[in-house]
């Protein structure tokens, strides 16, 4: 049987950075930014960190 | 047999779900992580229009089209140069993926084109998991 692979996964609670992009090392925001590239310039963010946007209502329902 | 099982994650978001994420390399060789939703509703592969210039594609690599979502009719960006996305837990597993980018997106959709073209998926939703299987 295959192993269940568990993580990385994101210890806070992101819903005050909706709207936002947020840079994510160990399972914390690092870093935050309104965009994209501005996130990625901040000196504190590294190749590997997760980049993402956080979506407007992330608790909410997902629709696509 | 599936060669991973993956438990749905929350990512800060407040509620469980089909999250995969890969490591994607762009055409100059910018690479990254991206957290994105297992979409068999999604024809390829989706990103949020940010995740653009972060794996180095310029205007000229990216060519707009109409699409459809869930709320009508929207606006893509095709990308016309391929990344390569990469399972970190199957470091040999390494493909394609041609992103559509989409101004307003913010989660990342892995569709039918590029993912699973190459990987079985198993949605287990009692569970809270899901399993690749190469093929």
């Amino acid at each position: 049987m295959a192993a269940v692979h568990q993580g990385p996964e994101v210890l806070e609670d992101l819903t005050k950075y909706a709207g936002s992009w947020v840079a994510i090392r160990d399972g914390k925001v690092i870093a935050d930014a309104l965009d994209s590239v501005e996130l990625r310039n901040k000196p504190e963010v590294k190749e590997d960190d997760l980049l993402m946007p956080v979506p407007d209502s992330g608790s909410s329902a997902f629709l696509f | 047999m599936p060669e991973l099982i993956v438990a749905y994650r929350e990512l800060g978001l407040g509620q469980l779900r089909p999250f995969l994420i890969l490591t994607v390399t762009g055409p100059g060789g910018a690479k990254g992580p991206i957290p994105g939703l297992i979409d068999t509703g999604a024809d390829g592969t989706v990103l949020p229009a940010g995740y653009a210039p972060l794996l180095g594609y310029s205007p000229a690599d990216i060519a707009a089209q109409q699409g459809a979502g869930v709320g009508g009719s929207i606006t893509m960006h095709q990308a016309t140069k391929p990344s390569t996305a990469v399972i970190p837990e199957m470091p040999d597993s390494e493909f394609e993926i041609n992103p559509c980018f989409v101004d307003g997106c913010r989660i990342a959709l892995w569709g039918r084109k590029d993912l699973m073209q190459h990987f079985d998926i198993t949605i287990m939703e009692r569970r809270k998991q899901f399993s690749l299987t190469r093929v």
